[in-house]
């Protein structure tokens, strides 16, 4: 019997460990092409549409400054730009931030919402701002974020030359990556997830996944999907799969690149991923049901995706791990020979060398430093992933019996020290 | 399925082919040997003992006595002197006298056996009372002897130390064994018509093994002058790797050798506490299920071979050797036994001892039921008991014989002191046991601690040879790996007179096949796993034992380690091109 769990978790495990490696390749290939259409379509020089940036901000007055500051710096014609600040029902002084700045350029526009239109979340604010817009095209970006020059233009550049595209989604980078060990361990975190998941998928099966942030959609679109689910955790998760169910695909442009700023607490972290986890559950859920009347589907293959990373997967891991402490102490007579361990220390490798590439694409992130934080990362943080799948699922399991109402759990953000100013604004 | 219904008339047909050939076998060759043991109960004479010993109750002297007269009649009666009547001589065809120490015997009690006058064999001492009918002999007081050999000159016992003997002088009569004192010879069992003596108080070994043998002319039972051997597979329990028991059990099988598994259902790992079933290791029980269809008779060696805290296969689980009394507790319960002191009256106490007794049987009952249930569940049948530690007490041998026909190994003597136990030479149906068969181990076992292991097993079977039937029953852990049985088989083939022993058949017909096919028609066993129990089965053995798992597994070894190798080479080409790519962060440039 428990060698049947054994083979039946290696297997869920196995599955995963492949389609990882085989997504890795996909990134790789993505990161060596994505850039070969940008000469060509820059040279047709189509005009340029109306764009708004919704920026929702609900207690932002760390981070909203700066952030307005990268948008007024954005090489986009100004005419053609609409930056729309979504104040959330702030308690501090955003609102007034905001107010300065639109009082000074015409086109930064505050939205203010108040009571009962107010804090109902990131879906809630960007609806809000979506009325208040007037652009062909609609950018979102976190209010903790700092994008390149040119992210916008790259963004309307992809979404204006691929008919197919319903929404374009650029890059982003942890800007305070060396503030301590943490945002260390999520900076190389996020550039596998888009070198890896992102690209990989992209290149593969044409499937983004929205990031919330840095990314571009067709007004038309948007409207036709009647905007943002408020009530979805993970609004960025459910508004993807319902593009790909429009007939759009998303397509991962890395050209366009955003800097934001990372949890530096491992408690706004866990309450950050926490979030994301139940998110994702959420969307998991709610489309499992009607997994093949969707259109597209390669979003289903997403969603399988998603339900082997939630929930196969963890059941795989955590079956393995009690096996392997409960026979450190019960020979529970394992029948799992050299392959298996053969096979555990290539999972390690496989890790090691997926990661490695991430990095090497990245510029400065391939150094000694990064190495040893790999190498340690594998037991340490990717095992905390465990422990949050769990508590996610414990707080959803939670919210369906006791019929609890959803919150938003705003992650704190982190005043900017000079260390953690994007190499741009150290230009300045 | 088609494959199976030829499978089953395959079996069938090797079925009546195999009981045919053993049938034959049977009567040609062992059938005059085992009748000893007897089934025949009518046609056996009826031995009466009359037996003194120092409080005159039937201790080790008189139970070594039993198993050697139990090999010639299981109609055995045993009463001390001063118990004797008139009435018990009715029907006897064998009256024996057993004179373990010197003592004045009552009156009434020689005069009863003075006027026997069937036949009569006095043992030891005080045979000089029991009148003229051993006039024939004079004793001169004792002598230690150092050999014991037979008149016709066969190989000698040689005892180890000197051991006294009575000092007797015939004026008539057969000298049938002799007792030697370097150049001098002693009679040692000697017999004038119908009256014998045997010269000896002790019993023990090496002494019964001339005892054993010269009854055979006691009785006048000839038997054949060939010898009997029985193996057994020791201590097999569910933590035993199946891979060693099927080869030393199939290299057994092989050879057309008989043989037993001693055999014990739940292991329990003395660190952890944890029990583990049999039917938890279905590869082992899938490895005995495949002997047992071979011919290995299953022996049920305790429930879990042990009663304290112990490891499965070293404790005793029918006795309990710290308090050295039979089982009277529960093995946690460690307040001390109450002596007759601690109770104000012997009603009192006769309660509390009855109490005791109430526990060892719900005890035993129950462990023996288990393990006899958890064998038949999963189609193996146990045809034999073997104590652990060969220790049990008689009221524990009394709730076996409900069980059991035959009983394994050797036996615990007396209700005080487990470590007086033996055995007798041969097969034996001594009273004590209740109607049980003794097939006994009289050479030992291959120890791999013993710098000479095979000469410790040829040095007591060629003291085991002297008894004419004399069983040579030996065990063997299969732990060992099979190297070491091959030996003690070679050595046995040595040996041209020697028939294995095939416990299941004993009785004349093969009972384990009668089960097996009862089984069959009842729909328990194979035929009968529940279907999930077989699917799961199914898959198991086709992950761990099908190669396409481990060629899967050897792929994705293979492929994961060309991208890990591939990887590795994009990383080093990133890095190499850092500076030339076109990279967007070039911005930092303008």
């Amino acid at each position: 019997m428990t060698n049947l769990l054994f083979y039946l978790s290696l297997s869920v495990i196995w599955i995963m460990l492949l389609y990882h490696m085989f997504l890795m390749q996909g990134g790789y290939f993505h990161y060596l092409r994505f850039a070969r259409s940008i000469p060509e379509w820059e040279k047709k020089d189509l005009p340029k549409p109306k764009v708004s940036i919704l920026i929702p901000a609900h207690n932002e007055e760390v981070v909203i400054e700066r952030t307005i500051k990268a948008m007024l710096r954005l090489e986009y014609p100004k005419e053609q730009l609409e930056i729309i600040v979504i104040n959330d029902n702030s308690s501090d002084r955003t609102g007034e931030i905001c107010d300065h700045y639109a009082a000074q350029y015409p086109y930064v526009k505050v939205v203010h919402t108040k009571p009962p239109n107010a804090g109902k979340g990131k879906s809630g604010a960007l609806n809000q701002g979506l009325a208040h817009s007037t652009g062909e095209i609609i950018v979102v970006y976190d209010a903790d974020n700092t994008p390149e020059r040119k992210a916008v233009h790259y963004l309307v550049l992809a979404l204006q030359n691929d008919p197919q595209a319903g929404v374009v989604v650029g890059k982003f980078r942890v800007v305070n990556a060396a503030k301590n060990l943490l945002t260390r361990f999520i900076n190389i975190e996020t550039i596998c997830f888009q070198w890896m998941a992102q690209a990989g998928r992209f290149f593969w099966f044409r499937v983004t996944t929205i990031p919330g942030t840095n990314f571009a959609i067709r007004r038309s679109l948007i409207e036709e999907l009647g905007g943002w689910d408020e009530k979805a955790l993970a609004e960025d998760t459910e508004l993807t799969i319902r593009v790909y169910n429009a007939g759009y695909f998303i397509r991962f442009f890395p050209a366009a690149i955003t800097w934001e700023q990372e949890p530096e607490k491992w408690k706004v972290w866990w309450k950050q991923r926490t979030r994301w986890a139940r998110g994702n559950q959420y969307v998991v859920l709610k489309f499992m049901g009607h997994l093949f009347s969707l259109r597209k589907k390669s979003i289903m293959f997403d969603l399988v995706y998603f339900f082997f990373t939630y929930f196969l997967f963890f059941l795989g891991v955590i079956v393995s791990d009690v096996l392997f402490v409960t026979n450190l102490f019960v020979d529970l007579q394992l029948q799992v020979g050299i392959v298996a361990m053969i096979l555990w220390i290539l999972a390690y490798f496989l890790y090691v060398t997926e990661v490695m590439i991430a990095l090497s694409i990245e510029r400065t992130e391939l150094n000694a430093k990064n190495f040893w934080i790999v190498l340690l990362m594998y037991f340490t943080y990717s095992q905390l992933w465990i422990v949050l799948v769990l508590y996610a699922l414990y707080l959803e399991i939670k919210r369906v019996v006791f019929r609890q109402e959803l919150k938003w759990y705003k992650t704190e953000r982190f005043a900017a020290d000079k260390k953690s100013v994007p190499p741009i604004e150290r230009q300045v | 399925m088609p494959s199976k219904s030829l499978i089953s008339i395959f079996n069938k047909v090797m079925r009546i082919g195999v009981s045919l050939i053993m049938l034959l076998v049977l009567l040609i060759g062992t059938e005059d040997k085992l009748s000893a043991a007897g089934e025949k109960g009518g046609q056996e004479p009826k031995i009466l003992v009359v037996y003194t010993t120092n409080h005159n109750d039937a201790n080790e002297d008189v139970r070594m006595l039993d198993l050697l007269l139990g090999h010639f009649s299981s109609r055995l009666q045993y009463v001390a002197d001063d118990q004797l009547t008139m009435h018990d001589l009715d029907g006897v065809d064998y009256l024996v006298y057993y004179g373990a120490v010197s003592k004045k015997l009552p009156a009434y009690s020689t005069k009863i056996i003075g006027d026997y006058q069937g036949s009569l064999l006095a043992i030891g001492k005080n045979a000089e009372q029991l009148g003229t009918r051993f006039s024939f002999l004079s004793w001169n007081g004792e002598v230690g002897i150092q050999r014991v050999t037979k008149p016709q000159g066969t190989e000698p016992i040689q005892l180890e130390v000197t051991m006294p003997i009575e000092d007797v002088s015939m004026a008539q009569g057969e000298v049938l064994l002799e007792g030697w004192k370097g150049i001098y010879a002693y009679p040692l069992m000697i017999k004038h018509e119908k009256t014998a003596y045997f010269a000896s108080a002790s019993l023990s070994s090496p002494f019964s093994l001339g005892a054993a043998e010269a009854l055979h002319d006691v009785f006048e039972v000839p038997h054949q002058t060939g010898h009997l051997a029985l193996i057994r597979l020791e201590d097999v329990h569910p933590h035993s790797d199946p891979a060693l028991l099927l080869e030393a059990g199939t290299y057994l099988a092989d050879k057309g050798i008989p043989y037993v598994i001693a055999l014990i259902p739940v292991y329990t790992n003395s660190e952890t506490k944890e029990l583990v079933h049999l039917k938890d290791r279905p590869e082992l029980v899938k490895v005995l299920r495949t002997l047992q269809q071979r011919g290995a008779s299953i022996t049920l060696h305790g429930y879990m071979h042990y009663y304290r805290d112990s490891e499965t296969g070293e404790g005793s689980e029918f006795w309990d050797i710290k308090d050295n009394t039979p089982i009277s507790k529960p093995p946690e319960d460690t307040t001390p036994l109450k002596k007759r002191y601690e109770w104000s009256s012997q009603a009192e106490y006769e309660q509390y001892q009855v109490s005791l007794a109430q526990y060892e049987e719900s005890y035993t009952v129950s462990r023996i039921e288990n393990g006899i249930k958890e064998l038949k569940e999963l189609g193996l049948f146990p045809v034999a008991f073997e104590a652990p530690h060969y220790n049990m007490s008689h009221k524990g041998y009394q709730i076996t014989s409900r069980y059991f026909s035959y009983l394994l190994g050797q036996v615990q003597f007396n209700q005080t002191d487990w470590h007086q136990m033996g055995t007798s030479p041969y097969i034996s149906k001594p009273a004590f046991l209740n109607g049980m068969t003794l097939l006994p181990e009289t050479v030992g076992y291959w120890d791999p601690e013993s710098p000479t292991p095979t000469q410790n097993i040829r040095e007591n079977a060629q003291q085991v040879r002297f008894v004419r039937d004399g069983v040579i029953g030996m065990f063997f852990h299969p732990y060992l790996g099979v190297a070491p049985l091959k030996k003690m088989i070679t050595y046995m083939e040595t040996m041209p007179d020697v028939t294995w022993i095939d416990v299941r058949k004993l009785s004349g017909k093969d009972v384990v096949k009668e089960e097996l096919e009862l089984a069959e028609a009842d729909g328990i066993g194979d035929a009968s796993d529940p279907l999930q129990e077989s699917l799961i089965k199914q898959v198991y053995t086709a992950l761990h034992e099908d190669s396409w798992t481990q060629l899967i597994l050897w792929g994705i070894v293979a492929l994961v380690t060309c991208m890990v190798l591939l990887f590795v080479l994009y990383t080093w080409r990133n890095r190499a091109n850092l500076r030339k790519q076109l990279f967007m962060e070039r911005d930092l440039n303008d």
